[in-house]
């Protein structure tokens, strides 16, 4: 019950804020929050439920192919830290959201609560084709919040994000639906006891029709799936929309884009690819892990090229989460644990940046670095906040992300070669570097432009939404067991498949 | 032994933090700022409670060690066995093989640490009060100071090298916040992003180091100092090291170790960010850049001796570093201008003889250093900011001179801590420098000899130059500024009186020429005393006392004299003002220019050439195969977006909601 209410709350809350009565905006942002609110509490006892799921419900069955399209959606540590993350992040989102979308906040508010409806149903999601449906949704809102409510640029921005991401998703719709008309014929063939399980794309009875097919036909399936979450990740080569969007769209729809749609990308190889696909995985494992650090170099390198600051923070995330994408091809246990690990820390951590950085920016009306200057005097919770946010995005020790980079980077010491983690490790001294510069040119030296009459600093309201999610940033920089442990007790049954199977393989080279 | 207070240590100064920085923030708006009174008070409070338990814990730690000692030579036994409280807290993660918990230990080495860098860190909280009375940031000031404290205790109470390294960043971001304290000057927000920076990349080799440790000691032994020392001290393991691929591991993972010690410690190659620092308030100066945070690497080599010993080759390297290290500082503070900066360079080049003590096998030399020094060059840098604070801000020595008279409590403190830091006898510095000249003339060679006690005569020069200049020459003060030159207030005072008996007294900790005067040597032996046994063996021969006496004595009076000659007589080269010569300005900025060979401008071409030729080729790409897709034009039409189309999405999405309450119900029913 509670995870058709994950999905479906946000949707009614969509609609509710559409249609909710008065143009006052804040009569309008205090709705949404309610909504908002409510949504937390229903998602947040998620986390101690385990492993669940539904009773899967066929919606209906594919004309010709036999292919049931169904309404399954199952959690366990992950999805449900998914879920809560993004309903952490979407208060906050509307709260600092209100700078940008000025009287439409009825709107805004709206398509800010499809995006996590459709995020959670992503992530919920126990049969392909719902994964695929939520996958694809995502796309809507999220463009429509960057074209509608976005700068100058936003056009530019809004196409390029849809461009790239229908270049990784029609391919996975292509091996989707070539996977729905085998799925009866080969689960059919199987087993007698499959006949329950006919003609479903379930994640379990996919692992058994896979293994049915062509190793050719598998790899290209397997590239689809690997093209569609790199470009939502994204990856070095495919991270050109990425600036964009998040320079461009409002910093409320950025924080959502980096704090959790990029990790629907680290989920997909997490939850499907890499369980699905454990021979594919463990072949191209080792450019997988090339892959990932040259994205965290570029990234690094790009960031400090930036003279906008979401410019820059959206290289950092490049940066951040392609640590991400090289360790999890050690198939390590660290590796699984980091990331999940960083998926929280970093949604957190980069979502605030994102969100006090819309903030700064429209004090000073402008998006360029050089024109910030002296913000920790005037305002002095605002600079306390992004420093905090700043420091727990370079991975400082007490905060969430040094204990996953730690174990990430361990997991790529183990499993790959020192190589790589000093080169990965040199971005970290990076990050200081971009990170840092960004700290002093809003918060420190003078004021460049005209300095206010009357100081200004965040609202009260603006502080209490942000601050529990630095808080818990530490709390999981010291005791990160919570987050860690569902990283343990789900991924771990699938993932052992794969580390066999890769060790097999560096056997077999071995010999 | 469990212990379950070890906690507080740490705490104390954190609540201190917490509450000025509450006090801090909430009164930003205001003029003022909040009251000197209350929030010097906290400051004050918090530390002084550490001290005081560090005081407490520290008495019941010998008491112990004295009756297990009595115990075991009842026995017939001889055994100094480590006394060591412990206080597992929580598992920090546990996965894989990556089994790490977050807990505190506390023996002889964390004990004597913890008590110069919580009493010395009571005092100079205590002489911030004064320094920074008229600064409208002073309880932010000492907010930071006391977060410092705790993330120092944090540092060396850790019971394994990853809380360590939770303490080890945590100053460092401390040290970060305070050089850049006066952050309205761009040029003090660089030095401090360049120390940052800077030891981060030493932060990266200490953690690739652990790495390869954890690879020799396997998922099995845990990763506590104690795990790991049990596991080092185990003849068997010390022979499996010694040899082949663990051994190459070992020497691996210790030089990254090393590596880390350079960047915190300001040893060759990373030692540009620490003259740098001075940017910072004075009181941050002596505390941070002189006393503790600094001397941390041989805080963490000692702690590892275990593991270390057993890397001969690091040893060495070690060694060659820190005496290089020395020398080269020596020489740089002999050429300098800002009194801040002699001192900056004093301190590397005192840093330089900890590590050659380290490297020859002297642990408890190397630690004996650590000590003394907190003490002379604390007062000495307090002695210095006390100067700056009476010419109003004035750092040049060349507009400075006549002191003595003005000042005479600074002077005096200042004075003692010149008697030691010269190596005069009594002095601090005498007892302490002198052990370790003897211990690389035992175990170093000649070679590290002969820089060592050069670097000696140096450190006599330019010492007795900055008194000169600074005390003993004729004014050469702004007549305006000389009008206004007042002694410091109480609060400043007391810390000097205090710091300046301790750089007389302190060495007699271990005064290794009066027999039986040893207390700092036995008190440590429990802890490095296996690995030094291991490395020197047993004590063939005698090292001639006498002699080497004497060259050090030698060494501190001629160099003193040679100062007089030099700089007392005829004219002062100093009093003209303006940039350093070419080559002193060269050698200075000899580290800065490698690092920007090495490292910086390398860095800074490639992300251009990424950024102004990678990026707009892969833009090019994407608007190539754009044109192509304008085939499927009626895509792009699709997103011109309008209110109409926001609301047929929000129909659309409306539509599936019903659908969805339709499954919904559906469901319930049944």
């Amino acid at each position: 019950m509670n995870l058709h209410l994950a999905v479906i709350a946000p949707l009614i809350a969509a609609l509710l804020a559409m249609f909710s009565s008065g143009k006052d905006a804040s009569q309008a942002l205090r709705n949404a929050l309610l909504l908002a609110l409510a949504i937390l509490g229903i998602s947040a006892p998620l986390l101690s439920g385990g492993i669940q799921s539904t009773e899967p419900l066929t919606w209906f069955v594919l004309p010709a192919v036999g292919t049931r399209l169904r309404w399954f959606l199952a959690t366990d540590g992950l999805s449900s830290w998914l879920v809560v993350l993004s309903a952490l992040l979407v208060p906050a989102a509307l709260v600092l959201g209100r700078r940008m979308a000025g009287d439409r906040m009825r709107e805004f508010a709206s398509l800010v609560f499809l995006m996590q409806a459709f995020m959670a149903g992503a992530v919920l999601a126990a049969d392909l084709f719902l994964f695929y449906g939520f996958f694809e949704a995502m796309l809507l809102p999220a463009t429509l919040l960057i074209a509608l409510f976005g700068g100058r640029d936003r056009r530019k921005a809004a196409t390029l994000f849809v461009v790239f991401s229908l270049v990784g998703s029609v391919p996975l719709f292509v091996s989707i639906w070539w996977l729905a008309t085998l799925a009866p014929y080969h689960v059919a063939s199987l087993t007698q006891s499959a006949v329950q399980l006919e003609g479903t794309l379930g994640f379990t009875e996919l692992q058994a029709l896979l293994a049915q097919v062509s190793p050719a036909a598998r790899g290209w399936i397997f590239a689809s799936f690997a093209l569609a979450f790199l470009v939502k990740l994204p990856v070095a080569g495919l991270h050109v929309w990425q600036a964009e969007a998040y320079a461009e769209g409002p910093a409320a729809s950025s924080a959502l884009l980096t704090g959790v749609m990029a990790k629907v990308g680290l989920y997909g190889f997490l939850r499907i690819l890499i369980p699905l696909f454990p021979m594919e995985a463990a072949r191209y494992s080792g450019a997988f892990m090339v892959l990932g650090v040259v994205t965290v170099l570029v990234g690094a390198f790009l960031a400090l090229q930036q003279t906008e600051i979401r410019r820059v923070l959206a290289f950092s995330s490049l940066s951040h989460l392609g640590l991400g994408i090289a360790a999890l091809f050690t198939f390590r246990a660290e590796a699984q644990a980091g990331v999940v690990l960083l998926i929280v820390a970093h949604g957190l951590s980069a979502a605030t940046l994102f969100l006090l950085a819309g903030v700064a920016e429209s004090w000073m009306d402008s998006t360029h670095v050089d024109d910030f200057g002296a913000l920790s005097r005037q305002s002095p919770v605002f600079a306390v906040l992004f420093a905090l946010a700043a420091l727990a995005s370079v991975g400082l020790p007490g905060t969430a992300g040094f204990v996953a980079e730690f174990l990430m980077l361990l997991a790529l010491f183990k499993g790959a070669s020192i190589w790589l983690v000093a080169l990965a490790g040199s971005a970290v001294i990076l990050s200081v570097a971009y990170t840092l510069r960004l700290v002093q040119k809003l918060l420190f030296g003078k004021a460049a432009l005209a300095e206010p009459a009357q100081p200004r600093d965040l609202h009260l309201s603006e502080g209490l939404v942000l601050a529990p999610l630095l808080l818990l940033l530490v709390v999981l920089g010291f005791y990160p067991a919570p987050v860690l442990s569902a990283a343990r007790s789900d991924l771990l049954q699938r993932l052992p498949l794969a580390q066999a199977v890769s060790e097999d393989a560096s056997h077999a080279a071995g010999r | 032994m469990h212990s379950p207070l070890l906690w507080l240590l740490p705490v104390l100064p954190l609540l201190g933090f917490l509450v000025n920085g509450i006090l801090s923030l909430s009164t930003a708006r205001t003029s003022h700022g909040p009251s000197r009174g209350l929030s010097g008070f906290v400051a004050v409070l918090f530390p002084a409670l550490s001290f005081g338990l560090s005081l407490w814990l520290f008495q019941r730690l010998s008491h112990d060690a004295a009756s297990i000692h009595e115990t075991n030579v009842n026995l017939g036994l001889h055994l100094s066995e480590v006394v060591r409280y412990v206080q597992p807290l929580w598992s920090w993660f546990s996965v894989g093989d990556a089994n790490v918990g977050f807990g505190f230990a506390y023996d002889a080495l964390t004990g004597i640490m913890l008590l110069f860098i919580t009493g010395i860190g009571t005092l100079i909280h205590l002489y911030s009060l004064g320094y920074m009375a008229h600064d409208r940031g002073h309880a932010r000031f000492l907010a930071y100071l006391s977060l410092f404290l705790a993330n120092m205790i944090v540092l060396v109470l850790g019971d394994g090298p990853l809380v360590t390294f939770l303490g080890w960043e945590g100053v460092g971001l401390c040290s970060y916040l305070l050089i850049g304290f006066w952050h309205e000057d761009l040029a003090n927000g660089a030095a401090a992003r360049k120390a940052f920076l800077v030891n981060r990349v030493g932060d990266l080799g200490f953690l690739l180091g652990l790495f390869f440790l954890w690879q020799i000691l396997g998922p099995t032994v845990p990763f506590t100092y104690q795990g790991i020392s049990e596991w080092f001290r185990d003849p068997a393991h010390l022979a499996m090291v010694g040899q082949g691929s663990v051994a190459a591991l070992l020497t691996a993972s210790t030089l990254l170790l090393f590596l880390g010690c350079t960047g915190k410690s300001a040893q060759i190659p990373l030692l540009t960010w620490l003259p740098d620092a001075m940017a910072g308030p004075t009181p941050v100066s002596a505390l941070i850049h002189a006393a503790t945070m600094v001397t941390s690497g041989v805080f963490l080599l000692g702690r590892m001796s275990d593991v270390f010993v057993a890397a001969p080759f690091t040893m060495h390297v070690i060694a060659v570093i820190g005496a290089a290290t020395a020398l080269w500082a020596a020489v740089t503070g002999f050429v300098q201008t800002d009194i801040k900066k002699v001192l900056a360079y004093s301190t590397v080049s005192q840093l330089g003889y900890m590590f050659l003590a380290v490297g020859v096998g002297a642990f408890d030399a190397g630690l004996f250093h650590v000590f003394t020094h907190a003490f002379f060059k604390a007062v000495l840098f307090l002695g210095a900011g006390s100067v700056i604070h009476a010419l109003g801000g004035e750092q040049d020595m060349r507009r400075m001179g006549g002191l003595a008279r003005k000042l005479p409590l600074t002077f005096a403190a200042m004075f003692a801590g010149w008697y030691a830091i010269t190596g005069l006898p009594g002095g601090a510095g005498f007892w302490s420098k002198d052990l370790i000249l003897e211990k690389t003339w035992m175990h170093g060679g000649w070679a590290l000899y002969v820089v060592a006690i050069f670097t000696a005569v140096l450190t006599a020069v330019y010492m007795t130059r900055l008194m000169i200049l600074v005390f003993w020459s004729p004014s050469r003060v702004d007549p305006e500024v000389e009008h206004h030159v007042h002694e410091s207030p109480w609060s400043m005072a007391l810390p000097l009186v205090i710091l300046g008996l301790g750089s007389l007294g302190a060495g007699f900790a271990w005064a290794s020429l009066v027999p039986g005067v040893d207390w700092f040597a036995r008190t440590l032996a429990p802890v490095v005393g296996p690995a030094q046994d291991l490395l020197a063996g047993p004590e063939a021969h005698h090292p001639p006392v006498a002699l080497l006496l004497a060259l050090g004595l030698m060494a501190a009076f001629g160099g003193i004299v040679l100062s007089f000659v030099l700089f007392r007589s005829g004219s002062y080269r100093e009093t003209e003002s303006g940039e350093l010569p070419f080559l002193s300005r060269f050698w200075t900025l000899l580290f800065d220019h490698l690092h920007a060979v090495v490292a910086v401008w390398p860095v800074l071409v490639v992300s251009w050439i990424l950024d102004k030729v990678l990026n707009p080729l892969l833009f090019g790409l994407v608007r190539l195969v754009g044109y192509l897709v304008e085939v499927f034009g009626w895509l792009f039409r699709a997103l011109q977006f309008s209110r109409l189309r926001l609301n047929m999405g929000l129909s659309a999405s409306g539509a599936l909601l019903v659908l969805l309450g339709y499954i919904l119900v559906k469901e319930l029913l049944k």
